[in-house]
């Protein structure tokens, strides 16, 4: 391969890396933003991460800034401190939807936070 | 639930093995959101619902067990694949062997902790060029010890913003692939200029 042509494929893959790495700042430095916004208004009001099925009561409980007991007790679980279980596992466990056990945590976590329920149409665990 | 929240529930249900076997199978290479799960086990740990010195014990060891299994991998069937070369890619290869030795240890170290995705690629090449072992080993280690403390504890601090934080450590990892790749080819362009300010255009390598 000629030098002339060598430094051509050089050049390309240069302005190729450098158009990623920019593009990649740039998406970074906008989701860091993101990110410190919302730890901040999340710490500062509690409305914590959106409820997943991978997640614990006791996750849930930091997250949202209530008391572990609580959520337990809206969803009539004892509480487990060594292996505390998913609330996939739970929800199995319950023969609950995924959807009704969220909506009923999500509301124990409203009326902690003395909201009105997001879900009023859930039947009281 | 995709792949992430299925390895993060097996992750809060069976603990420790979970975190090996992910760990191990990502440092081969596999793509796993292993950041993911140790700032998740940063957030059990914060939780109570694991241990710290066996999460910080475990997660070394299988990172160091994947990385040293990639560079035996390089080691076996990447150096027979060398040795089947040509003469003209044998001088090329030599020449790469030189520089593994030269920026080996840098790069060993820095591709565990800060350069992730780079991480398996690293030891197979380490592997293939010959790299001494013992020193493979010894900045591995010394990479990966970093990486698990460093994400294990940004887990505990942000215990209850494990998804977002996670996402973006990721992010952070490729930018840093992508930065260095463009400082390479940079440093490449440059040596090529000085290179062809001395040797008459257009002539053959």
């Amino acid at each position: 391969m000629s030098i002339k042509r060598q430094r051509i494929l050089l050049l390309a893959a240069l302005g190729a890396a450098l158009t990623t790495a920019g593009v990649l700042v740039f998406h970074t430095v906008r989701h860091a933003s993101q990110v410190i916004h919302t730890v901040r208004r999340t710490r500062h009001t509690g409305e914590g991460e959106e409820i997943r099925p991978w997640m614990t009561i006791p996750y849930i409980a930091k997250s949202h800034q209530v008391a572990p007991q609580s959520l337990y007790d809206a969803i009539k679980f004892p509480v487990d401190r060594h292996r505390p279980w998913p609330i996939s596992r739970i929800a199995r466990q319950q023969g609950k939807t995924m959807d009704l056990l969220i909506a009923q945590l999500e509301n124990a976590i409203a009326h902690d936070h003395g909201h009105a329920p997001p879900h009023p149409e859930v039947s009281p665990p | 639930m995709n792949l992430g929240e299925q390895l993060l529930t097996a992750l809060s249900l069976y603990g420790l093995p979970i975190l090996a076997s992910v760990l191990f199978i990502g440092c081969l290479g596999v793509p796993l959101p292993n950041c993911l799960l140790l700032i998740a086990s940063g957030s059990f740990v914060a939780g109570g619902q694991l241990s710290l010195w066996p999460v910080l014990i475990v997660a070394s060891a299988a990172s160091v067990a994947g990385d040293v299994t990639g560079y035996l991998v390089g080691r076996w069937f990447g150096r027979a694949a060398l040795g089947r070369l040509g003469p003209a890619n044998r001088r090329r290869v030599e020449k790469a062997e030189n520089a593994v030795r030269k920026w080996g240890a840098w790069g060993i170290f820095m591709t565990r902790w800060l350069i992730t995705p780079a991480g398996p690629w690293v030891n197979l090449l380490s592997g293939a060029s010959g790299y001494p072992w013992p020193r493979f080993v010894i900045w591995d280690i010394a990479g990966e010890v970093l990486w698990v403390v460093l994400y294990v504890s940004l887990g505990e601090v942000v215990a209850a913003e494990v998804q977002a934080i996670s996402s973006l450590a990721g992010e952070i990892s490729w930018l840093m692939l992508a930065l260095v790749i463009a400082g390479v080819l940079a440093w490449l362009v440059l040596r090529q200029r000085g290179q062809g300010s001395r040797a008459p255009e257009g002539s053959a390598e």
